[in-house]
């Protein structure tokens, strides 16, 4: 009798020990686009909504929102969401949301940095870059703990 | 469009920097961008993120990524007339006459777009003007006419330009440029003409297609103008990455065979944008004589809109209308006492005799025979049509009639010509109604102790009375008539 038990032991500390080894991390996103509707009360009063948009006028701004999740078992370590700035806009200065560390690309991606950072030479001079020359922006997140969620957002002009 | 936006220092924790963040744009319908608006209607806009991430041991984990697209506004703009380019204003004589104009009409939209036609006939000050019912507006397409024509326009892409933007770009007579643009994400077809014919989706692009006229437009200058060549529109792809959808092109050639284009540099944003003649058919209605001058001034104004943003100080063409007009003098003399002379004197042959007329002065004793002399002349810069005069003879006289003229009993009253003082062709007038074919026809009637004398003049005058028998003088045209009365 005892040896089988033995032998039943060991064989569920096998397969705890499996799944033990599968647990991960499972990030998820989704990007949304709104846009700020105003709309004014019958006193005068102005209320701001934020709404899903499909269509932006050239000069108006798109409110980029982005939703992420670990929906794994285990955290998910040095998360970096990465995003060219679309094509046919422009980054407005300051509307990234401070989640993380928030910095900027002006050479495509290849390297980033903090906007007092994004430096280059021109004419022997050295110039800071003005936002209109981001060409990437990301988010490096540390940590996301499993079963957590959270938002990065950032906006933009349609040229 | 106004652009707000309150600056709020990005505070730790996350969500709090986005709720503070207002900003309102929305832009009203039909208002233009006073800039250039930069990103062709129908681009899309696509967003690709990406997430890469570790486990806890630091081991990579595959790449997840989301993607949304966003598509940009055509918006109205205020359409350019350019005018009139063919069709001289010239002059018109006479009610249905014409006067043909042709018109260019360009959009400064970002996008294709209805463009409403109208014309209208005004002032000189422009702006007060009225839908005629003696005005037609007909575009150049042969086989259908509009009151409105669709035009398309779209704007040099980001990518795919790179060896033109900010380059100077000189094309010569013939020459050719080919510029990368937005594609449209596969609008329908729509109608090169303004009718209901569908073009398939990869031989336009945002309205343009080939052998369009149209201009690279900074939104101050037009250059061109040019021809479309060839359109190249791809189908917008489910996924792509960096974010750039793929451009589609266009090739223009200069529609000039002996100018170059003026050198130009290209800019991201500059627009391309179509044009297309508008032909306007004017038919003089009638013009009241009011003013003192022989001519009148009647004005053409086209006015093109896009959605309610109207072109402004749209070209006026002005045309001269020649009016006809009539001036009259009555002159007299005393028959039986040739020394009875007046003042303001003309001679005037009738009968190959040359007798000398006065305007005042002249006077009579009872018995003597007046003859009276009328001129009536066309001093106008146009034809007079349907003149015809009539007359009385002035109280305590009576008209004297003749088998001819001033001669035994008979119904001759009065003899007419066209023609200068000594020359033309003599008419005998009868009281019954007698004359010449375009010359003049003369009739009286009597009521009581009144006798009224009617005279039809010109050419195509006829025997028609009291009215509906005037003929028409040309300027300068003179018509004499002369008629005797005796005082009782």
């Amino acid at each position: 009798m005892l040896k089988q038990a033995k032998i039943v032991i060991l064989a569920m500390a096998v397969v705890l020990m499996a799944t033990a080894a599968f647990a991960a991390p499972k990030v998820e996103i989704k990007i949304r686009a709104e846009k700020a509707k105003i709309t004014v009360a019958k006193d005068g009063t102005k209320s701001t909504k934020m709404v899903l948009a499909k269509n932006f006028a050239p000069g108006e701004v798109i409110h980029y929102i982005v939703l992420y999740r670990n929906t794994g078992s285990e955290d998910a370590t040095n998360a970096v969401i990465s995003d060219p700035i679309p094509q046919g806009t422009v980054y407005i200065p300051g509307s990234a949301s401070e989640t993380g560390e928030v910095s900027f690309s002006i050479d495509g991606g290849k390297s980033f940095n903090r906007p007092a950072l994004l430096t280059y030479q021109t004419r022997g001079e050295k110039r800071v870059a003005s936002p209109e020359e981001y060409t990437n922006i990301r988010w490096v997140i540390n940590r996301i703990p499993a079963g957590a969620q959270g938002k990065v957002s950032f906006q933009v002009k349609v040229k | 469009m106004k652009l707000q936006q309150s600056w709020k220092l990005p505070g730790k924790g996350w969500g709090a920097a986005i709720a503070a963040l207002v900003v309102g744009s929305a832009l009203a319908a039909g208002q233009a961008e006073a800039a250039l608006p930069g990103t062709a209607g129908n681009a899309i806009v696509r967003n690709t993120i990406t997430v890469n991430y570790a486990d806890a041991k630091g081991n990579g984990q595959p790449t997840v990524s989301s993607s949304v697209d966003v598509t940009v506004n055509t918006v109205a703009a205020t359409p350019t007339i350019i005018s009139p380019i063919a069709g001289s204003p010239g002059s018109t004589d006479g009610t249905g006459a014409t006067a043909p104009y042709t018109f260019s009409v360009r959009t400064n939209s970002n996008g294709p777009g209805t463009v409403a036609l109208s014309v209208g006939d005004c002032t000189a000050t422009a702006n007060n003007c009225i839908a005629p019912s003696n005005m037609s507006v007909s575009t150049t397409t042969p086989t259908e006419q509009y009151a409105s024509f669709y035009l398309g326009a779209t704007t040099f892409d980001p990518n795919g330009n790179g060896s033109i933007l900010g380059a100077a770009q000189n094309i010569a007579a013939n020459g050719t440029i080919t510029i990368a643009v937005p594609a449209d994400g596969g609008i329908a077809g729509t109608s090169d003409t303004g009718g209901t014919h569908s073009l398939p989706d990869t031989t336009t692009i945002n309205g343009l297609t080939v052998n369009d006229t149209v201009y690279i437009t900074d939104g101050t200058t037009a250059y061109g103008p040019f021809i479309v060549q060839a359109v190249s529109d791809p189908a917008v792809p489910a996924t792509t990455t960096n974010n750039a959808v793929p451009a589609g092109s266009l090739t223009l050639k200069n529609a000039s065979s002996t100018t170059a284009i003026p050198t130009f540099t290209p800019q991201v944003g500059w627009q391309i944008v179509e044009s297309k003649t508008v032909n306007v058919t004017t038919y003089q209605g009638i013009i009241p004589v009011a003013s003192a001058n022989g001519t009148g001034t009647w004005y053409t104004q086209l006015t093109a809109a896009m959605a309610g943003a109207t072109a402004a100080n749209s070209p006026i063409a002005q045309a001269t209308a020649h009016l006809g007009r009539i001036s009259i003098s009555k002159y007299v003399r005393n028959v039986t006492h040739s020394a009875m002379t007046g003042s303001n004197p003309i001679a005037v042959t009738f009968n190959s005799t040359s007798n000398t007329y006065y305007g005042t002065g002249v006077t009579g004793n009872p018995g003597d025979v007046l003859e009276y002399l009328a001129v009536l002349s066309d001093d106008g810069t146009g034809n007079s049509q349907a003149v015809y005069a009539t007359d009385v003879a002035p109280t305590y006289s009576a008209l004297v009639t003749g088998s001819s003229y001033g001669t035994g009993s008979g119904n001759v009253f009065a003899m007419a010509k066209i023609g200068t003082a000594t020359t033309g062709t003599e008419v005998s007038l009868s009281t019954t109604g007698s004359g010449q074919a375009n010359i003049a026809y003369g009739k009286t009637t009597t009521s009581g102790s009144t006798t009224t004398m009617y005279y039809n003049f010109g050419t195509g005058a006829s025997n028609t009375f009291p009215t509906g028998g005037g003929g028409t003088l040309t300027p300068g045209q003179t018509g004499y008539v002369i008629y005797q009365v005796k005082i009782n």
